[in-house]
């Protein structure tokens, strides 16, 4: 090994630079190579700036595709979709300069700057795009706190959805209330008096009639049921904490203002909801209530007694969806031991809340207090804890997959269990020059702070519940990039390699220490994954090095110490068990897949050695004979024939009820629970009767056997008359 | 728990009912009418489905067959001559929750009330609409209906009717939107209990036409076929109804017949003789007209008010220079 790789190693294991081609960073401006293509955002297409919607919210760039889809309809689509892009372009330069506004603003703004370049239908192009932009909504960029606007916004959403469903419900149900209590009113005699009367005829013509002789006249007619006094004190009450509830906001409201939801702190949302708790349950019953009692389900005998206990033990998930959720934004360095802990009391108890907190920094100063900085374990542990309370939904994503990972957190939003959202917003390092987006994005590449979503609603498995799938390549340790750059001699290179936690780390000014620039040509240099993957006996024979750029994009060899080393290999490993609890490469899956395997093979080689040809051996005999067919159920079934009998009988499942034998002898024949006739007592009557029942059923399904009395007047003739009936 | 709390304690004390739960009254039908046959099945149903009385409303029109709903005990509507089908549409349309049943004469639908069947069966509401073909108008002491047989002599065609009586099947099986079409006689208790059990499951407009006896004024006439088994063909079909082994003793007379058949259903439909028993057609896919218009909008006071000043406005003359 030269005298220049042993300066190289060394800077690896202490951090100490013992030669002059071992560089320090720290004011070289370095990015890593990867974000060389990404310097001005504003010229890009990505997943920012963001549309925010009544529905919840898209990026412009699919915003305005699909807008294109629509507007190219009316014909010319390349000139319509090039001025949208131009558009488009404009827009992002105006949000980029630190305009803010609607969409249908920024759009108008930015088609009036392009227009004086545009080409001819540049107008109809604006105009057809603009109006298939809409609903209209506020632009958004990846600012610092547009994860605060976001899950804000989202939370929203969801409420403006319960606040409308509970609306919808309780209209209908005050509706049916009222009706109640109006209709019985209208039947009463209070309802009756000439003054009511006269009221519901109308303003004008009153003096043509006479409503005191038609009060009086209807006075006599009331119907004598009426409600019932407990049952309008029901109604009455029902109808008055619908009304007049402060959960969500009301025409009728008392005077008093609605609840708000939003809070700053877990303790304040706690004891907001422990206060408001008789008043939810209260508001639960009566909803509860109103449901039987609108449709005339209510029975006192039943459900009094019920309803009397209505919350007693809390309210449960189907009673709390109704509610809107308690909405806390917390940032993580704000979090000290006692909020912490008050977010996970408020997650295990079943609060139907959403704690949002945003990490701004991922780096935290380590135990040992000398100024030393570590990988942040403070949101990691959290994700921890509150995924074993099991009912509540996870959800972790840096700023820059939020447009990404949409659908996760509306959903966990409108999730009846409790959420708990962790964002990283990218604005807290030292990272000059690289736009928050970018550092955010980085974090999820690096799996600093890789995407995940912890749904408990999503099945009783953790394969079902846990998914990290929206990271990039979540399948491997490391995404894989290729660099290209040029090269000594003008020509063009490429270098594969990873995005890994030691091109994140190098971005941080704070930990430029730990990193140092060598000649590009050292030759003991290795990628990261490369040289996480070594085992070394003594001394290392490589050193870590990572791809980055200077100001003016000039490619150049950055190498880390064992510091960052150390962190990336934590980093791995907790990345490594995101991956197994979201089913890629599961180690006890493989391991039983590999036991299987190793059990098959024994056999098989078993087999091949106890193998002799015998008949044992020889291909089962193939079944020639068909089975039997199956009758098919709904074909009528053949019937054994019933002897005739001397006692007289009915085939009751073929009467049609028409009342013939009963009337003639209630007490002989009689009919069954499904009102079909059948002897009932075959003494009750005369013989005679028997016969003339038999002659009388139009359907002949009556038997009367033979005579039970001998001494019976005429039995000869009876006995003849009842042949055909035998 | 996956039910809402008020679904639950609905199921957990659901009242059971028996058959006197929804009897009501003494029917004042003549012994051996067809009607009495008629109104134990429907009984027997409502039991079987333990509709909650105060939610079954019966809605007939005029003749002897329409006196049914004063037999229920649940609610009902003995409404006029032929609008039987109106009403109950609008009750259904006003309250979806209520299972409503119509029952009609021959007279009745087929004849003062056939617009209104024919669209009612185009606009293929829930309803489970029974037809009691009697083939002849009863309680006026026997008048010719459109279903009286040619030569069939009454008090209006005392020398025999002039006409071929009207299919009542084949008419609906021609109407656009048509969902379940089937036929029974009176005298199978079971196959028409199943068929009207079928129809009652069946979402939208079940039309059944029962063929009845009346024991009064045309005692004899379907004679021939009661008292020949063998002049009643059943369908069956897994998808249809199913014969039991008892009635399959004495019905042997069968074919297997798929109810979404619709051009064998207009073939059996024409059959007079054997008479065929059981669902000529169905077809669960035809949208509902109470769903295609369902208005989520409340009708509240306000609503409802607002809406006639609106109406009442466009007829209103106002007094010169007074805004509207």
């Amino acid at each position: 090994m030269d005298s220049k790789d042993q300066a190289l190693i060394a800077f690896s294991l202490t951090g100490k630079r013992t030669a002059a081609h071992v560089e320090p960073i720290k004011d070289q401006g370095l990015k890593p190579a990867l974000f060389a293509r990404y310097r001005n955002l504003s010229e890009l297409r990505y997943d920012y700036p963001v549309v925010l919607l009544p529905t919840g919210y898209e990026s412009l760039s699919k915003r305005v595709d699909r807008a294109i889809e629509v507007g190219a309809t009316g014909g010319d689509p390349a000139r319509v979709r090039k001025h949208a892009y131009q558009i488009e372009k404009g827009v992002r330069r105006l949000l980029a300069s630190g305009q803010k506004g609607s969409l249908s603003k920024l759009w108008a703004t930015a088609a009036s700057q392009v227009k004086a370049k545009a080409e001819e239908g540049f107008d109809d192009s604006a105009k057809r795009v603009g109006q298939a932009l809409r609903p209209d909504g506020e632009l958004l960029d990846c600012s610092p706190d547009v994860a605060r606007t976001l899950f804000s916004h989202a939370w929203s959403v969801a409420q403006d959805k319960k606040a409308a469903a509970y609306r919808d419900r309780a209209e209908r149900l005050l509706l049916r209330l009222k009706d109640i209590l109006k209709a019985d009113l209208v039947s009463s005699v209070a309802g009756r008096t000439p003054e009511n009367l006269a009221q519901g005829f109308g303003s004008s013509q009153t003096d043509m009639f006479d409503f005191a002789a038609m009060s009086n006249l209807l006075v006599r007619t009331t119907p004598e049921t009426t409600l019932s006094e407990s049952r309008r004190k029901r109604i009455e009450w029902l109808v008055s904490v619908l009304e007049y509830q402060r959960f969500f906001q009301s025409d009728r409201a008392s005077g008093a203002a609605p609840y708000s939801f939003e809070f700053e702190t877990c303790h304040k949302a706690l004891k907001a909801y422990q206060e408001r708790a008789a008043e939810a349950i209260e508001l639960a019953k009566a909803l509860a209530m109103a449901e039987l009692e609108a449709y005339g389900d209510y029975r006192e005998s039943v459900h009094d007694a019920l309803f009397a206990g209505y919350g007693a033990r809390g309210l449960d998930a189907q009673d709390l969806k109704v509610f809107p959720d308690y909405y806390v934004f917390e940032r993580a360095d704000r979090l000290d031991g006692n909020e912490t802990e008050a977010v996970l009391q408020a997650l295990a108890s079943g609060v139907p809340i959403k704690v949002i907190v945003q990490v701004d920094d991922l780096w935290d100063p380590t135990s040992l207090g000398d100024g030393m900085l570590g990988l942040s374990s403070k949101t990691r542990r959290l994700a921890h804890s509150a995924m074993s309370l099991g009912d509540v939904f996870v959800f972790q994503s840096p700023a820059s997959h939020l447009v990404a990972t949409e659908p996760a957190l509306s959903k966990g939003m409108s999730s009846t269990n409790g959420g708990l959202f962790l964002v990283y917003s990218g604005t807290g390092g030292v990272t000059e020059g690289v736009p928050p987006y970018l550092v955010a994005a980085a974090a999820a590449e690096s799996r600093a702070f890789p995407v995940f979503s912890y749904d408990p609603t999503e099945g009783s498995e953790l394969a079902d519940r846990f998914d990290v799938a929206a990271n990039p390549q979540a399948d491997s340790g490391w995404p894989a990039h290729t660099v290209s750059f040029e090269g000594p001699n003008m020509q063009r290179l490429e270098e594969p390699g990873a995005f890994t936690l030691v091109d994140f780390a190098a971005m941080d000014g704070r930990l430029s220490d730990h990193f140092s620039t060598v000649p590009t040509d050292s030759g003991c240099l290795a990628p990261v994954p490369e040289f996480l993957d070594k085992t070394f006996a003594v001394v290392p024979d490589s050193v870590p090095s990572i791809p980055m750029v200077d100001e003016q994009n000039r490619f150049v060899r950055v190498i880390a110490d064992d510091w960052v080393i150390r962190e990336t290999k934590r980093c791995q490993g907790w990345w490594r068990n995101l991956q197994e609890w979201g089913g890629i490469s599961n180690s006890y899956a493989d391991r039983a897949i590999k036991a299987e395997r190793q059990h098959w093979e024994a056999k098989l080689a078993e087999a091949k050695q106890s193998a002799t040809p015998s008949a044992s051996a020889a291909p089962a005999a193939v079944v020639e004979s068909a089975p039997e067919p199956v009758a098919a159920e709904a074909a009528p079934a053949a019937v054994v024939e019933e002897k005739p009998s001397d006692d007289p009988y009915i085939e009751t499942e073929r009467c049609t009820t028409c009342n013939e034998c009963t009337l003639l002898n209630n007490q002989m024949f009689g009919y069954n629970e499904n009102k079909q006739a059948y002897i009932k007592d075959p003494d009750a009557g005369t013989f005679r009767q028997l016969v003339e029942a038999a002659e009388g059923c139009q359907v002949g399904i009556i038997h009367p056997g033979k005579p039970r009395n001998p001494k019976e007047p005429g039995l000869e003739e009876l006995i003849e008359r009842a042949k055909p009936f035998a | 728990m996956s039910a809402a709390p008020t679904e639950c304690l609905l199921r957990l004390y659901d009242e059971h009912h028996e058959l006197e739960d929804y009897q009501k009254g003494v029917t004042r039908w003549c012994p051996g009418c067809g009607d009495n046959a008629i109104l134990t099945a429907v009984q027997r149903l409502c039991r079987t489905e333990n509709l909650d009385p105060v939610k079954t409303v019966f809605v007939s029109g005029i003749g002897c067959s329409s006196r049914l709903p004063h037999y229920m005990n649940t609610y009902g509507f003995h409404g006029i001559h032929g609008r039987a089908l109106p009403i109950a549409e609008g009750v259904k349309m006003s309250r979806p929750e209520l299972t409503v049943f119509v029952n009609m004469g021959d007279g009745d639908c087929c004849s003062i009330g056939a617009a209104h069947w024919v669209h009612a069966i185009r606009y293929n509401m829930d309803l489970t609409v029974m037809l009691h073909d009697n083939q002849i108008y009863g309680l006026t002491k026997k008048q010719a209906s459109p279903t009286s047989p040619i030569g069939l002599k009454s008090n209006t065609t005392p020398k025999g009717a002039y006409l071929e009586a009207l299919n009542p099947l084949t008419v609906s099986l021609g109407v656009t939107n048509v969902s379940f079409v089937a036929q029974v006689v009176d005298w199978i208790p079971e196959v028409l209990y199943d068929v009207l059990h079928a129809a009652f499951l069946h979402k939208g407009l079940s039309f059944v036409r029962i063929l009845q006896r009346c024991p009064e004024w045309l005692p004899n006439m379907l004679d021939p076929w009661v008292q020949d088994p063998t002049r009643v063909k059943l369908l069956y079909h897994e998808d249809g109804i199913k014969v039991s082994p008892s009635v399959a003793k004495v019905y042997t007379t069968t074919e297997e017949h798929d109810p979404s058949n619709m051009n064998r259903a207009r073939e059996i439909a024409s059959e007079v003789d054997p008479v065929p028993v059981g669902i000529l057609y169905r077809n669960d896919d035809v949208p509902c007209y109470e769903d295609l218009r369902r208005d989520p909008t409340l009708r509240t006071p306000q609503f409802v008010k607002g809406g006639l000043e609106a109406e009442f406005d466009k007829f209103t003359i106002w007094p010169e220079g007074e805004e509207h």
